[in-house]
């Protein structure tokens, strides 16, 4: 008689938060998990400590009451505001690390949960009219904050690991700092472990190591937090990092004005609302989420942008029409914006 | 008499002369390889100038160390994105708690019946073999997507691993 034993798990998923969002583990095999936790965890910690803007105590916000001076910095954070600055350097400023003072003025000084007026409702245009802009000489912004692209003026020493930033510039490192920790963390596991793995912080994925299968399954939708069930597009990554950023999340009311975390640098204000989602793929998730901020910056010009780098990326409009750039599948049948 | 010992000099100083040039070039060789030796074994470098003590204004500054940092392109993933392809049972929902295999079911809960329907059922005994769930909602490609207490594969028989829930990628 044949014991039936149940074959081992070729893939485990574990998910919890961290940074402010949700994190999802997936490794393969299974039984690579527990380690696998243990490592994403200790990695995330760090880029909490070093990066986060929400913490008094962490390095960023040191760094940021000194604004002005030389201060000496974790190899993590000089990592991070590298990073930042190359995306600066690589988007022309439409990804702009600079962008601290302009967010909090804007109204996201907390940790999202905490705001007070989070909307629900679809988004706004934020822009002022075009005759408001001409009385202001066409480029300061009538609501919101002011114009806030100081990257240019951001001082590193390498070799003392040193950074000096603008007298009253604020850095925010949020969308390339949650990036590079995925790819960090997924990186880390692999060495540890031989494992293929995907993170994910907050649908920002990051993987390394063998997929599982045919590839790492990524559905990609408006918002992180909706189910594989919600409306978008399923598709199979084999390696690298997928990124998806939009302004249907993270919205708030200020003012009694609708708020989004996207800002544009040259107006220090929420980006025109041209696209709704933008997803693109690339060789690390650093690089894809920061395609992804400069795409809804650049607004109409990013299809071509972002087809001139061979970038994997689905586009898609404030009208639900979708795009697909430099060979991202067709969307089937049952697919939806 | 005398002629004997000059042609003995002479020859003499003949092979010294020669020995000389050996010497002489095996020492320009020799000096050549221990040359390339010690700058193998001690790599020189550019001594710099102290950044901190730059006193260019910081507009300056900053922005010609900006120019002259190395940045890679963004780069393009190795393989392009594929999309995921799944074949919907036709009548089929997804079950949630069913054990076992079989023919296709039609969505019953807490049934005998089978795994191959209702794609990414993940929920406590859910079908086939060795998914590890979370929790979460199935991908419901087809009906309702079962839900589940997060499984971890046990109890199943034979039947194929179903495929985990795709892992969702949205603005945050």
């Amino acid at each position: 008689m044949r014991a039936l034993t149940a074959p081992a798990p070729a893939v485990a998923t574990t998910r919890w938060t961290a940074l402010g969002t949700t994190v999802v583990l997936r490794v393969a095999p299974a039984r690579a998990l527990m380690e696998a936790r243990a490592i994403v965890e200790d990695e995330l910690a760090a880029v909490d400590r070093a990066c986060s803007r929400f913490r008094a105590d962490s390095e960023l916000e040191r760094l940021n009451a000194s604004a002005g001076r030389f201060v000496a910095v974790s190899p993590l954070l000089l990592e991070a505001v590298q990073a930042g600055l190359r995306a600066a350097w690589l988007t022309d400023g439409a990804v702009d690390p600079t962008l601290g003072e302009a967010i909090v003025l804007a109204g996201y000084a907390r940790d999202f949960d905490a705001l007070e007026h989070p909307l629900p409702e679809p988004p706004a245009r934020h822009r002022p009219p075009a005759d408001e802009l001409s009385r202001s000489g066409g480029c300061e912004p009538i609501i919101g904050p002011r114009r806030a692209s100081g990257w240019k003026l951001i001082e590193l020493e390498h070799d003392s690991s040193r950074v000096r930033i603008p007298a009253g510039a604020r850095l925010d490192l949020g969308a390339t700092a949650k990036a590079l920790a995925a790819d960090r963390a997924a990186q880390a596991v692999y060495d540890a472990s031989d494992a293929g793995v995907l993170v994910s912080l907050g649908g920002d994925i990051a993987t390394a190591g063998p997929p599982h299968g045919d590839g790492w399954a990524i559905h990609v939708t408006d918002d992180h937090r909706d189910g594989p069930q919600a409306p978008g597009q399923t598709i199979t990554i084999a390696g690298g990092g997928l990124a998806t950023s939009g302004i249907a999340a993270r919205r708030w009311v200020r003012d009694g004005e609708v708020m989004h975390h996207i800002l544009d640098p040259a107006t220090g204000e929420p980006v025109e609302p041209v696209w709704r989602t933008v997803s693109v793929a690339a060789s690390s998730c650093l690089d894809a989420n920061i395609a992804t901020t400069a795409a809804l910056v650049q607004g109409h010009s990013a299809l071509g942008w972002l087809g001139e780098l061979g970038l994997p990326a689905r586009l898609v409009a404030v009208d639900g029409e979708v795009h697909a750039v430099a060979g991202w599948p067709e969307e089937s049948s049952g697919s939806s914006p | 008499m005398s002629r004997t010992p000059a042609l003995a000099r002479d020859a003499a100083l003949q092979r010294m002369h020669r020995l000389n040039r050996w010497l002489i070039a095996g020492a320009v060789v020799v000096t050549g390889f221990l040359t390339d030796v010690a700058a193998q074994a001690f790599p020189g470098h550019t001594i710099k100038r102290a950044s901190s003590t730059t006193k260019a204004t910081p507009a300056t500054t900053g922005h010609a160390r900006h120019h002259r940092a190395k940045h890679h392109a963004l780069t393009p993933p190795a393989q392009a994105p594929k999309a995921k392809v799944t074949e919907p049972v036709p009548g089929a929902t997804a079950n949630t708690g069913s054990t076992g295999t079989g023919s296709t079911g039609t969505g019953s809960t807490g049934t005998t019946g089978a795994g191959s329907t209702g794609a990414g059922s993940t929920g406590a005994g859910s079908t086939g073999a060795g998914s590890t769930g979370t929790g979460s909602t199935g991908t419901g490609s087809t009906g309702a997507g079962s839900t589940g207490a997060g499984s971890t594969g046990s109890g199943n028989t034979g039947a194929p691993a179903p495929a985990p829930a795709p892992v969702v990628s949205g603005a945050s």
